[in-house]
């Protein structure tokens, strides 16, 4: 939001109803992309990644191919797998041996020594963690810092979703594992974002608006869309009216509701789809998938017991690809051009066993426990869990790349990706050993995208390197020129 | 280390037995103040707390539409955000006006909507007048009055009626009565004002942060700290007649309020949030473990009205014959039914349910118990453990010796850098190690039949203790824990963890005056706080 937004701005609806009144629809790119310079020079995009889990540290858990440069075929770790799957291979590079520093004071763009719940802050942001305010993120996230420039005149300046609704743990919420973007808001104050984690909400925020212009029930479609809008324009003017009876700090709360009211009626109005593009409308992805219940893991019996059934899993797989298939379209169409999405909560409890056959959750599975399998049992798991972040991250990279832009290039070619994980392996200063999964040493990231020039299909060891680096990188890749928190370098091998 | 010092609270002898739920209240008096626009004392000043703008919990927003229309939205569970639990879901310091609720919200409301217009039925009773045409403002007019005061938990002015009764023009323009009450209805479940709970009140003369709440907004309070929904249509009468104005008002309504079915389901999952179980599954023998804890707090604070403290100590149980074979206990038969305890069980502490409760690692986890304990059943908050000491809570405590017992292993409470806050804790979870996660008993370690479970625990401050039974004896002997009930209790009426001295004050006077030689009845508790000047006043939040 603007931080000049205020309660008496007019509103766009009213100036686009009379538009509407009239045969002709205004053309798409003309409402949402108003500041797009021409359609030989499409928008850049940065979407931003996530899975909660920490790497292995073997051959068959962790990530990264024993070798550093080229990425082929040949060496393509079982986590890595999917981008030859998905054929994109070359599309991709990984960047290893990175580390958020540790200190009992956080340092700068530190963490504190305990593990769960202190990287994911740190890595986003590129400060250090707020030992004061616990669990928060301690400044602007990337994907804000990136829709500072990149995201004039969409609707949706930033999609920040989840594809894992809840967190699954008895007696425990992990709320602050649940989010992984921060930014200003008008007051100028720092705020927590929380993601969308309904697949039919995020579908709805972003398509509710597109009347299909030939279907035979375009009308009752824009008489339903003409019926919301007014809805919410009352609403919002109503908010607008309250505000003004509330005391100071009630009123930044309700300017907030009001500010998220006036974006949806935006997206609200009807649009007729952009011609000439690859933007179309996905398939509404229906009810969505029923909740899991949490896993208790003492329910008794037998470990695997606990684990053996339907608690710990909402179809996980079918969130995440409707997510994917929206941050797509969204490039598609312009409607957003920066995405936060995190696949997994940090510290994620989510049940292994529909998905993959494996009888324990995300978290213990790190701690190489699938119910007393053997070491090489464990890791070969953990490379399986991080397979499955690897194919929607290779999934989204994949359509981005068979996808055209505005100026027949493809999507991929004017974006910048990353996929990020909370943990690496090594050093545990809390908990002592060499090789904990409880580390931020030898983290990993992923890294796709042909703007700016960023050097794909490698395995490039960036020792020592903030995760925030390559962040700072992908940024610069698509012309955002920022520095991430308290961490001002880039990794350069990772350009040109 | 943080405030872990309880103020001990020793509920001393009062004279006063009040009670919602019985026939024998004295009904209590307030503390002397005047009645609408008098001045304040400085006593009820002292006791008033913060209100900020509060948005219905999803548990709330779907009692609140099941009253309202009938019928349960049960996609709020996945449309609107997940709530915090702090541990109360209800804490309006942790909530977020997000696209992700503004979207959920709009969606939802259209979802309540169309199913209600969808069926002829439904919505004609709804309404509560047939159309005569498409464009019978008459009937559309009557409906937005009545149903804009339920949801809007007051009357609306004659400008809002205006405004709400022009959608029926979408209506009108479609030639589609129903299409306007579609409208109306998304309008009004999306509203802010039906989506918070909106204080306001009137400015209080010398009193710069403080304001009088306006009866309609006292009702509201009542109702959602009670039913958890929204004020019955009754109760907007009340308040609309000045039945609420005076103590006696509020007593007579806070006991119709307590007889009805909601305050059972509202205390239930009270306990639920608040002692941590309210996430374990309500299917199989751990539903069954709920039904026993409910009907215990049916049974000492609806059925019987007995001090809350017999919630521990009861010698009885509720159970299914599988949940009594599960416990070790005699069957009642074929039927659900009472069962004496008759070895080291007493009340909640012994249920399934409270000892599912913050396991760790495959197992019980003493330190968690011991936390659990202290911060919630006591009140008694610890820290974090300092970031100095390097500690790891995600791995399990380990002593150098692979093959120890996990008593050993648990070496913090006697660690000398660890045990200042561990054997606040540890020795409390030791003594209730007997007792695994499910509730079952057991003498020996889970997979090391060489690990014997001594059981023995220790309340430092307070007392030794063998068992669950024996540490609820120790609980009500101390005297500690009625306050930190009423505490929480208190929290969740006002939607918000972190409490101040105005809010202390308050619970405390309370607490102090509802309690007698027996102990605290908790609507004898609830009976003085919603009748205390306080209740009827609100302090302005300091902005950010």
């Amino acid at each position: 939001m603007s931080r000049t937004r205020s309660f008496s701005q007019t509103n766009r609806r009213r100036f686009l109803r009379g538009a509407l009144g009239t045969a002709m629809a205004l053309p798409f790119l003309e409402v949402f992309a108003p500041k797009k310079a021409s359609a030989a020079t499409p928008p850049k995009k940065y979407a931003f990644m996530f899975g909660g889990m920490s790497i292995g540290s073997n051959s068959t858990g962790k990530i990264a191919p024993a070798n550093a440069g080229a990425l082929d075929a040949s060496n393509l770790t079982p986590a890595l797998a999917p981008l030859g799957e998905a054929g994109v291979t070359q599309e991709v590079t990984i960047v290893s041996g990175l580390e958020i520093p540790t200190g009992s004071t956080p340092p700068v763009a530190g963490r504190p020594p305990s593990f769960h719940s202190t990287s994911h802050q740190v890595l986003a942001t590129g400060r250090r963690f707020d030992v004061e305010n616990w669990g928060a993120l301690p400044g602007v996230s990337s994907d804000w810092v990136a829709a500072a420039t990149l995201s004039a005149g969409t609707s949706q300046p930033v999609l920040v979703y989840r594809s894992q609704p809840s967190f699954y743990r008895v007696g425990s919420q992990g709320t602050t594992d649940g989010i992984i973007s921060a930014r200003l808001n008008g007051s100028g104050n720092l705020e927590q974002v929380p993601p969308i984690t309904s697949p039919r909400v995020a579908y709805e925020a972003m398509f509710s608006g597109f009347v299909p212009p030939d279907n035979a029930g375009a009308d009752q479609a824009k008489r339903l869309l003409a019926l919301r809008t007014s809805v919410v324009d009352l609403v919002a003017t109503d908010a607008s009216e309250l505000s003004k009876r509330l005391g100071k700090a009630d009123q930044i709360r309700m300017q907030r509701h009001f500010d998220e009211l006036r974006a949806l009626e935006t997206r609200l109005d009807a649009m007729e789809l952009p011609t000439g593009t690859a933007c179309s409308m996905p398939a509404h992805p229906g009810d969505d998938p029923p909740i899991g219940d949490a896993i208790d893991p003492s329910g008794g019996g037998e470990y695997a017991d606990n684990y053996t059934n339907a608690n710990g899993y909402s179809n996980e797989d079918l969130r995440a690809s409707v997510m994917t298939d929206l941050i797509h379209m969204a490039f598609a169409c312009d409607i957003s051009r920066v995405s936060s999405f995190m696949l997994t909560h940090a510290q994620c409890f989510m049940n292994m066993y529909t998905l993959l056959g494996l009888p324990s959750d995300l978290h213990e599975i790190s701690h190489g426990s699938i119910g007393g399998g053997t070491q090489a049992e464990t890791q070969a798991a953990l490379g399986q869990c991080a397979a499955w972040h690897v194919k929607h991250f290779a999934r989204l990279v994949q359509k981005l790349r068979d996808t055209e832009d505005t100026d027949g290039s493809p999507l991929l070619d004017n974006t910048g990706l990353v996929l990020a994980f909370e943990g690496g392996w090594g050093y545990d200063p809390a908990g002592g050993g060499d090789s904990s999964p409880h580390s931020t040493e030898n983290m990993v990231m992923l890294v796709s995208g042909r703007a700016g020039g960023l050097n794909l299909g490698q395995h490039l060891p960036a020792a020592g390197a903030h995760p925030s680096a390559v962040l700072n990188t992908v940024l610069r890749a698509v012309g955002v020129d920022a520095t991430l928190g308290e961490v001002s370098g880039t990794v350069d091998s990772l350009v040109g | 280390m943080r405030s872990w010092g309880i103020a001990a609270l020793f509920c001393a002898v009062a004279g006063c037995v009040g009670g919602i739920g019985g026939d024998d209240e004295d009904s209590a008096q307030g503390n002397g103040n005047g009645g609408p626009g008098g001045p304040i004392t400085e006593e009820t000043a002292d006791e008033i707390g913060v209100s900020g703008l509060r948005r219905l919990s999803v548990a709330e927003y779907r009692q609140t539409v099941v009253d309202l229309v009938g019928l349960d939205p049960e996609s709020a569970e996945s449309l609107l955000p997940v709530d915090t639990l702090v541990p109360f879901d209800n804490d309006y310091t942790h909530q977020t006006a997000s696209e992700a609720l503004i979207a959920g919200a709009e969606l939802l409301a259209g979802d309540i909507a169309d199913t209600i217009v969808a069926d002829p039925a439904r919505r004609s009773e709804l309404v509560g007048c047939e159309p005569t045409s498409a464009t019978d403002d008459a009937c559309f007019t009557a409906f937005v009055e009545r149903f804009g005061r339920s949801a809007f938990r007051r009357p609306l002015s004659e400008d809002e009626v205006a405004k709400f009764a022009s959608l029926s023009k979408i209506g009108t323009d479609n030639n589609d009565f129903w299409l306007g009450v579609n409208a109306f209805l998304r309008a009004v479940l999306q509203h802010p004002e039906f989506l918070y709970r909106v204080e306001i009140g009137e400015p209080v003369n010398d009193q710069p942060d403080v304001a009088r709440l306006n009866d309609f907004e006292v009702a509201t309070r009542l109702s959602y700290f009670l039913i958890g929904s929204t004020p019955p249509d009754w109760l907007i009468e009340a308040a609309e007649t000045g039945d609420l104005e005076t103590s006696e008002g509020l007593a007579e309504t806070a006991k119709q309020l307590f007889a009805d079915e909601r305050a059972r389901g509202r205390i239930e999952r009270f306990h639920a949030m608040w002692l941590s179980y309210e996430q374990l599954s309500d299917t199989g023998l751990s539903g069954q473990m709920h039904d026993e804890t409910n009907a215990l707090i049916d049974r000492v604070v609806f059925d019987e009205r007995r001090p809350w403290t017999d919630i521990l100590t009861a010698e009885e149980t509720f159970v299914t014959a599988e949940l009594a074979e599960h416990y070790g206990l005699t069957s009642p038969g074929s039927e659900p039914g009472w069962v004496k305890y008759g070895d080291s069980r007493k009340g909640l502490l012994s249920h399934g349910t409270f000892l599912s409760a913050m396991s760790k690692f495959g197992d019980t986890s003493p330190t968690q118990r011991g936390l659990l304990v202290r911060a919630r059943l006591f009140c008694q908050e610890i820290d974090k453990p300092p970031p100095e000491l390097m500690v790891n809570t995600d791995m399990p405590p380990d002593n150098g010796n692979p093959n120890a017992c996990k008593s050993e292993k648990y070496y913090m409470s006697t660690e000398p850098s660890c045990s200042g806050c561990h054997q606040l804790m540890d020795p409390i979870g030791f003594g209730l190690e007997r007792y695994d996660a499910t509730g079952q008993y057991r003498t020996t370690e889970p997979n090391r039949p060489d690990c014997p479970i001594e059981g023995v625990g220790n309340f430092i401050g307070v007392g030794k203790f063998e068992g669950p039974g024996e540490l609820a004896d120790l609980a009500v002997e101390s005297g500690l824990v009625e306050s930190c009930v009423a505490r929480q209790l208190y929290r969740l009426a006002v939607g918000r963890a972190e409490l101040d001295e105005h809010d202390l004050a308050l619970v405390e006077r309370a607490v102090e005056e509802a309690s007698t030689k027996d102990g605290l009845v908790l609507d004898a508790f609830i009976q003085r706080y919603v009748t205390s000047d306080a209740f009827r006043y609100r302090r302005e939040e300091a902005a950010q």
